[in-house]
């Protein structure tokens, strides 16, 4: 005889309303992205150690036997064109981008304020993201 | 080659690594972070846009709903990455077995959305899925060591074990499986999200 069992599909986790107080399970969420953040923090952070570690190291094989004038001397004259070019390109393409965010970040800024007002016009009970008037993190939920 | 020489070699690949550094930690990340928030704003105005034209109510319980998970993306975006996805799942799936949480069989936006007129719910149901689809770009893109590393040895996984001729019909089914399991995952993360965009503080 063939069981014709109805399974239960589990399709949703139910929280509680988001009226009601912080509950254990929004605090562990919280703090889940908290560590998440840390751990990333110190695998970026790592690199920049590393990195200042293997500039110890070859800077401490050359004392006494060689100065800083001479190794400069060295990085510049060994330059080639080439190289020039994509050290430039490279540098400058970072400045531009880093110009381009903080332009648009003061766009954001100007332009942003306004568009709130207007939709609380029309909407009043409109919600927020709570980020900053330039669209970032706000600092206390950096924290 | 002399020590000068050595040393700048050195000092000039160090150089080169630590700029790479700068981009790939500093610059990119919040290129990332920024391109996120700008797709989920310009979803967040299509729903407006919506209300505005009349189609929904400003009120409508599914309208807020859905706005509320939108703001609490876009407060928490610089927090959202495949680490700290995988920890909020782990946490929802652990206040199920504590008996924190609780298991139903219709989730309450569900609900609401069958509330709806069918063209509307369709609009509704399409900002929400495109919603995902930004989640889901950032969640993978955000972190390049992960797309370095991961990537490239999952596809050369596949192509050794899959074949040439395979390779498609490999990545079709690996498309339907990750797309199954992201599905199973996000409702979590929209339960956090709504609940971090409705939070007062």
């Amino acid at each position: 005889m063939a069981r014709n069992k109805k399974r239960k599909v589990v399709t949703h986790v139910h929280m509680p309303t988001p009226k009601s107080p912080p509950t254990m399970l929004q605090y562990r969420g919280y703090r889940a992205t908290l560590v998440a953040r840390n751990i990333g923090t110190a695998i970026r952070w790592g690199g920049a150690v590393a990195i200042a570690w293997m500039a110890y190291k070859s800077v401490l094989v050359l004392s006494g036997q060689t100065t800083i004038v001479d190794v400069l001397v060295n990085v510049w004259g060994s330059l080639k064109i080439n190289q020039a070019l994509a050290t430039v390109l490279g540098g400058g393409g970072m400045l531009y981008g880093w110009r381009e965010r903080r332009l648009r970040h003061k766009v954001n800024e100007r332009l942003g304020g306004r568009v709130g007002q207007l939709e609380q016009a029309i909407d009043k009970r409109r919600t927020s993201s709570r980020l900053t008037k330039r669209g970032q993190t706000d600092p206390e939920d950096a924290i | 080659m002399t020590h000068p020489e050595t040393a700048a070699v050195a000092l000039s690949t160090l150089l080169s690594v630590g700029m790479l550094w700068i981009l790939i930690t500093w610059f990119y990340r919040s290129y990332r972070i920024d391109k996120f928030r700008a797709d989920v704003f310009a979803l967040r105005a299509e729903l407006f846009d919506l209300a505005v034209r009349g189609d929904l109510e400003f009120d409508d319980p599914a309208y807020r709903q859905l706005r509320n998970t939108m703001n609490g993306f876009l407060r928490f975006a610089d927090r959202l990455s495949i680490l700290s996805s995988l920890l909020v799942v782990r946490e929802m799936q652990s206040a199920v077995r504590r008996g924190e949480a609780v298991i139903v069989e219709k989730s309450e936006w569900e609900v609401l959305v069958d509330a709806l007129e069918p063209g509307i719910r369709a609009e509704v149901l399409a900002l929400r899925s495109r919603m995902h689809v930004a989640v889901f770009e950032q969640i993978i893109f955000s972190s390049p060591f992960f797309l370095m590393t991961t990537v490239p040895f999952a596809l050369g996984a596949l192509v050794r074990f899959a074949g040439q001729r395979l390779v498609w019909r490999a990545l079709h089914r690996l498309y339907l499986a990750i797309e199954r399991a992201f599905e199973r995952a996000v409702r979590p993360l929209d339960e956090f999200a709504l609940h971090l965009g409705t939070a007062e503080a």
